[in-house]
């Protein structure tokens, strides 16, 4: 996921190319950050819906994690498990959805990440 | 089509002197290749060569003009690793030279000058055996051919300097000699000057047509830090060989000077 870690040989061989700073970091090193970014964001989702619950819990008056803490007090399970399968799968969309992106739009990545 | 000038280039990283009194003229159009131990400092004279370096004493002059402080397309270089773009494919990998030479903003070509740029990659695909991969990524090529896109990437932008880094060092035996062919052909065909780094000695002596020798003249221990390496033996490859003179360019190298004839 870092830039540092694109190797060295890449931007020396697109200099000896003609490539300009500008023209690199098009070129060169966004298109292969991207998908490392992809990872990235599929690693910060979880914490991004914990985060999400936590706050409708406390300050908010509608979203899943506000109904749940609001039938909380009648210990009503039969509202509250539904709500949670609904986050496990949308949580678990979005995943497949990134997957999916990745493989589409960065076919090369899959085996350079292998290597 | 460039001759190389090093006068008395002294390499050193704080303390360590690395590489001492090299004093090397190179001709338009020669085949240098460089051996000698592991650690003697041949690749950082290939980087110094490359501009990724600068020498601490002494300069290094192309065609009498003192070499540009960063790498840029006068010279092409070929790695042993690394050399090509995991992310674009074949064809893409050839056209970016293009690419970044005329359109600076946007790096990419549209329309007939794209038309233009494919079918002089495509030709250049062809030369170097890879006619038919264009659409492949790298990653899914043996390590000669990707060599061999290398090669072809490089040599685009009709760079003066062509610098090889071990380029064929971990090929196995039977690729190695196609792929010396094919190099022989392209140093022939194009205005190359060419300086190889190799740890293969009959590599050396079958493509170059000198050969330069790199050592330590003080090896012991404490005599390692204060004392460089140098150039210990520089053997002209008998019979003498030269390029040959340029048949019809095979294809445009993009700069305006032409080779002069018989050069």
């Amino acid at each position: 996921m870092k830039v540092q870690e694109l190797p060295r040989e890449q931007l020396i061989k697109a200099q000896t190319l003609g490539a300009s700073t500008w023209q690199m970091a098009l070129r060169v090193v966004t298109p292969q950050i991207l998908p490392r970014l992809i990872d990235s964001l599929r690693l910060q989702l979880g914490p991004a819906w914990l985060f999400l619950i936590a706050a409708e819990a406390i300050a908010s008056d509608s979203g899943i994690g506000y109904r749940i803490f609001l039938v909380r007090r009648y210990l009503a399970m039969d509202i509250i498990i539904p709500y949670v399968i609904w986050i496990t799968l949308l949580a678990f969309l979005m995943d497949a959805g990134l997957r999916l992106l990745q493989r589409k739009a960065f076919p090369w990545f899959a085996s350079v990440r292998a290597e | 089509m460039s001759g190389i000038r090093f006068d008395d280039v002294w390499k050193e990283y704080g303390d360590h002197i690395v590489l001492e009194q090299i004093t090397l003229d190179v001709e338009p159009r020669a085949f240098l290749a460089l051996v000698g131990p592991s650690g003697c400092g041949k690749t950082t004279f290939l980087r110094m060569l490359l501009g990724e370096e600068s020498p601490t004493r002494g300069k290094i002059l192309v065609d009498g003009v003192p070499l540009s402080p960063e790498p840029n397309a006068d010279r092409g270089v070929v790695f042993q690793r690394y050399s090509v773009f995991p992310h674009l494919t074949v064809l893409q990998n050839v056209l970016l030279g293009r690419e970044l030479q005329h359109a600076k903003i946007v790096s990419r070509l549209f329309g007939a000058a794209r038309r233009a740029a494919v079918d002089e990659a495509m030709a250049l695909l062809t030369e170097v055996g890879l006619a038919g991969q264009e659409s492949k990524y790298p990653a899914s090529l043996s390590g000669g051919m990707q060599q061999r896109l290398a090669l072809a990437q490089a040599i685009i932008r009709g760079p003066k300097i062509l610098l090889l880094d071990e380029p064929f060092g971990a090929l196995d035996p039977g690729i190695r000699a196609d792929i010396h062919v094919l190099m022989k052909r392209l140093w022939n065909e194009t205005e190359l000057t060419v300086v190889m780094v190799t740890h293969d000695l009959s590599e050396a002596f079958r493509l170059a047509t000198r050969v330069i020798a790199f050592e330590r003249n003080r090896n012991r221990p404490e005599e390692r830090e204060r004392y460089g390496a140098t150039i210990s033996r520089d053997l002209e490859i008998f019979p003498r060989r030269t390029a040959e003179v340029r048949q019809l360019p095979t294809f445009r190298s993009g700069r305006d000077d032409p080779a002069k004839q018989g050069a």
